[in-house]
């Protein structure tokens, strides 16, 4: 054995970790090397002084151990005997969450703005057929078309429900009225009133040769976006009455959008003309 | 010679300690507190040795090794020892996470120990004439100071190798450095030791 064989063995040689020959082979060497052995001689005199002196064990450390194994399980027995007396609780505990799942479903159900109960209204004289809202704040006649859309919460309990009124000879008659299988919501109900109103003040307009279109221009077009939003919404909800109805809308709105300041009394004669053939006010009005 | 002799004395620590744990640590793992408490008779004082030289203080030391033994009670049950694995790496690398733990939640001053830190301990072979207690105790504190003065990484491995006489694999199991890591840090952590003992090894030279 050569010393650069040797000396990377001298220390696993000291702890008795060489293998049968390598350790015949250092036993021959280390005698015969004055280096190796000078070497291996000091490995040795370290170990001899790091071994010198050993850690006391405690003679009460066994039973620090045991104690705190014991409290580790105590503290487990104490959790699982609280799960077992959490179990006297369960039946309580099942009805007040069944309480709560019913109650969340039904103040959900509340709030849902599309519902299905009945509205009845109380119609004062002459009644109307048209599209009234049970909305307190919007009530038919007072609602100012003019102001700009202001979109109301789905969130809200106000619903808006599509009604066809009976004819009722008398006044202070109770009518029945009638839901329809779909119900017109808030948004809707708001921009079909604010389009029939747009459209009956467009036709109804007094007749000069020009005409200051600006305002209704502005509405008309605020109108038209809204109209897009909401035809796409029907589309998608599949009720197509509203689609076809606010489809109809499209061409009046673009046309009303698209007249100059002080048109020309043809251009908007011609869209009254067209406003008229197509009787889309009274096809909305008995929407 | 005295010098070859010697070498047959010295023996890894998991040869010595391995020898009848099998049979112990089966009945362990099936609940029998008696082979756990057998099994930490064996494994006691090398799992403190190894803590108190890595945090360098007896109280802490003692309260980790604890810690250490209450770990091992619990998970002894999940334990497989496969690929050759000992009982005894696997007490070491319980113990290592202890005390990696301890470093960062106690964030110990590593540098400083006192020499009331110290833990007790017992002289091997003869009680000592009292001069040699003393040089013991002073040896002993120097040792220590020694060793907080080297990174926890090269102490670990400087510890498990000089103290514990665990093999370069076990050492490898324990820690989960490669061989040529364990093998630079063993390299420069005992050349840095050697250098603070040269009083020491002279003086020993002479007697």
């Amino acid at each position: 054995m050569k010393c650069d064989e040797c000396m990377p063995l001298l220390e696993d040689f000291l702890y008795n970790q060489v293998d049968g020959a390598a350790e015949k082979a250092l036993a021959e060497h280390l005698p015969a090397c004055d280096s190796c052995a000078r070497e291996y001689a000091l490995l040795q005199r370290e170990q001899e002084l790091y071994a010198r002196s050993e850690v006391e064990i405690a003679p009460d450390f066994w039973s620090g151990v045991q104690a705190r194994i014991a409290s580790e399980n105590r503290s487990g027995a104490q959790w699982f005997a609280g799960l077992f007396d959490a179990f006297r609780f369960a039946p309580i505990a099942g009805i007040a969450c069944l309480m709560v799942i019913v109650g969340s479903i039904g103040l959900w159900r509340y709030l849902s703005p599309r519902t299905d109960h009945p509205v009845t209204a109380q119609v004062q004289n002459a009644p109307q057929v048209g599209v009234t809202t049970t909305a307190p704040e919007i009530e038919k006649g007072k609602i100012d078309w003019m102001l700009p859309y202001r979109p109301v919460s789905r969130s809200a309990s106000r619903v808006y429900v599509r009604k066809i009124e009976k004819r009722a000879p008398a006044t202070n008659v109770v009518v029945e009225s009638k839901p329809l299988n779909n119900e017109l919501d808030a948004d809707s109900a708001r921009h079909l009133e604010q389009v029939e109103m747009l459209l009956r003040s467009f036709k109804n307009s007094r007749r000069s040769n020009t005409l200051d279109l600006t305002y209704e221009s502005g509405v008309s077009k605020d109108l038209l976006a809204r109209n897009v939003l909401l035809r796409r919404d029907a589309e998608l909800a599949g009720d197509e009455p509203l689609t076809r109805l606010l489809d109809q809308f499209q061409p009046f709105l673009v046309d009303i959008a698209n007249l100059r300041d002080n048109s020309d009394s043809k251009e908007i004669h011609k869209v009254r003309e067209r406003l008229t053939k197509s009787e889309i006010i009274a096809a909305v009005h008995s929407f | 010679m005295d010098t070859i002799r010697l070498a047959g004395k010295l023996g890894t620590f998991a040869q010595t300690q391995q020898r009848g744990a099998g049979g112990l640590l089966e009945r362990a793992q099936q609940g029998d507190e008696e082979a756990f408490s057998l099994l930490f008779e064996q494994y006691a004082r090398p799992i403190s040795n190894f803590i108190y030289r890595m945090v360098g203080r007896g109280d802490l030391a003692e309260d980790l090794a604890q810690e250490t033994f209450v770990r091992a009670y619990k998970k002894i049950r999940t334990l497989r020892l496969n690929d050759g694995t000992q009982l005894s790496t696997w007490l070491f690398s319980i113990a290592k996470n202890v005390v990696r733990e301890s470093f960062r939640s106690q964030r110990i001053d590593q540098s400083q120990v006192g020499i009331d830190d110290v833990l007790p301990v017992s002289i091997r072979g003869d009680e000592p004439a009292p001069d040699e207690r003393l040089w013991n105790k002073e040896l002993q504190h120097m040792v220590q100071q020694g060793l907080q003065k080297l990174d926890p990484d090269k102490r670990q491995v400087f510890v498990l190798r000089v103290f514990q006489q665990c093999s370069y694999d076990e050492i490898a199991a324990i820690t989960g450095y490669s061989m040529s890591k364990l093998k630079a840090d063993l390299f420069r952590a005992r050349t840095q030791m050697r250098e603070l003992l040269r009083p020491y090894l002279e003086q020993s030279n002479e007697v």
